[in-house]
C-alpha cells in the first residue's frame, strides 16, 4: 500500500507541484491549501505523514500541530517553511512535530525524512 | 532621528519587513525548485508515471515566481534605499503601496483584507518616507487580525490625509513587536510633521504640506 502524504501549504503552486513529484514516486500524495480543509482530510482519511507549512492563514503552525495530533496521533508531522526563525524550529519540535525542513527543499532529503518517519510510525504502530 | 527608542524601533521594523520578504522569496524559490524538479522528473521517469502531468504548468510556475521575486526585490531595494537620506522626495501612494506589498504575506497570515482608495493627483512631497512607513506599520500592527482594512489617501491645498479604516477592533494595549507604543507613534508623527486622530474604527493621519515638506 502506498504511503499516504498530505501537503498543507497555502502556496498552491508549491503544494500541487510537490504532490505531483511524490505521486510519480508512488506515494499517495495530496495537497490542500488551508488548515480547515486539512482537518477535514485528516478526519476522513488520516495520512501517514503531513508536510505542514508553519504559517498559514487561519492557523499558526503550532496550534495546527496539536490539532492534527488530537485527530490522528499516529500521523507524523514534518514542518516545511520559508520562515527562518530557529525559535520556530524549537517550538515546532516541542509541540509534537517530528521534523523540520526549510524551503526551498531538496527532494532527496525530503524522501529520506519521509521514509525515516514512516518507518518510525510502523515500528510503533505496525 | 529624534531618540534612541525611535531608532531602535525603526530598526526592528526594518528587521520585521526583511524577515517577511525573505520568507516570501524563499517561497518563490521553493516553487521554482519544485517546478524544475518536476521537469527533471519528466526526463527521468517512465511515460506511464507521467500521465496527466502537463509540462507547461511547471514552466509557467517558474516564469511567474521568477517575476514575482524580481518585482519583490525591486520593492525591497527601494524600501532599503529610503534610508540613504533622512529626508527625500516621495509619492505618498507609492510609499503606501510599497509597504503594503512588502507586508502582504503578514497581512494574509493575519487574515486582513486590504482595499485601497487613493487620490490620484497627489504631488510628490519632501519629508521622511522611512519614518512615515514605520508610522503606518505601527498603526497596522495595532489593528486586530481578521477583518478588512481600507487605506484612503486624500489631498487638499494644505494637507495630505492617509485614512486607515478597519472593521475589527484594536489590539488590547500590546502588540506582537512591542515597539509601536503610543509614545513612539507620537514621536514618529513629530518627525514626519503629521497629526494622528483616532476616530471610531479609523486612524486619520494628516500631513501638513507646509511643515512636512514642500510639494
Amino acid at each position: 500500500m502506498s504511503k499516504k502524504i498530505l501537503i498543507v501549504d497555502d502556496e498552491d503552486e508549491f503544494g500541487s507541484t510537490l504532490a505531483e513529484r511524490l505521486l510519480i514516486r508512488d506515494y499517495d500524495a495530496k495537497a490542500v491549501y488551508d488548515v480547515e480543509k486539512a482537518m477535514i482530510e485528516i478526519r476522513q482519511s488520516p495520512p501517514d505523514i503531513v508536510l505542514l507549512d508553519l504559517r498559514m492563514p487561519g492557523g499558526f503552525g503550532m496550534s495546527t500541530i496539536k490539532a492534527i495530533k488530537e485527530i490522528s496521533p499516529k500521523t507524523k508531522i514534518l514542518m516545511i517553511t520559508g520562515h527562518g526563525s530557529q525559535q520556530n524550529v524549537k517550538d515546532a519540535l516541542e509541540n509534537g512535530a517530528e521534523g523540520f525542513m526549510i524551503k526551498p527543499i531538496n527532494i532527496e532529503e525530503l524522501l529520506d525524512k519521509i521514509e525515516t518517519l514512516y518507518n518510525q510510525s510502523q515500528a510503533i504502530n505496525p | 532621528m529624534n531618540s534612541d527608542k525611535l531608532y531602535r524601533a525603526h530598526l526592528q521594523f526594518i528587521g520585521k519587513v526583511i524577515a517577511i520578504c525573505t520568507h516570501d522569496i524563499r517561497n518563490h524559490l521553493a516553487i521554482i525548485r519544485e517546478s524544475t524538479g518536476l521537469i527533471m522528473d519528466t526526463l527521468e521517469f517512465s511515460r506511464s508515471k507521467l500521465q496527466g502531468i502537463e509540462i507547461s504548468k511547471p514552466l509557467n510556475n517558474i516564469d511567474k515566481q521568477a517575476l514575482k521575486s524580481s518585482s519583490f526585490l525591486a520593492l525591497l531595494s527601494s524600501f532599503c534605499h529610503r534610508l540613504d537620506h533622512e529626508s527625500s522626495v516621495f509619492s505618498i501612494n507609492q510609499l503606501i503601496d510599497e509597504l503594503l506589498t512588502l507586508l502582504n504575506r503578514n497581512l494574509i497570515q493575519r487574515e486582513i483584507e486590504v482595499a485601497k482608495d487613493y487620490s490620484e493627483n497627489i504631488q510628490p512631497i519632501e519629508g521622511h518616507p522611512a519614518i512615515l512607513q514605520f508610522l503606518l506599520f505601527c498603526i497596522i500592527e495595532k489593528i486586530e487580525n481578521k477583518g478588512a482594512l481600507q487605506v484612503i489617501t486624500t489631498d487638499s491645498n494644505t494637507n495630505i490625509q492617509i485614512i486607515l479604516k478597519y472593521e475589527q477592533g484594536l489590539k488590547d494595549g500590546s502588540n506582537d513587536l512591542m515597539i509601536c507604543t503610543e509614545a513612539l507613534i507620537e514621536e514618529a508623527c513629530s518627525v514626519v510633521s503629521a497629526q494622528v486622530k483616532i476616530g471610531p474604527k479609523e486612524y486619520v493621519l494628516t500631513l501638513n504640506k507646509a511643515k512636512g515638506g514642500k510639494t
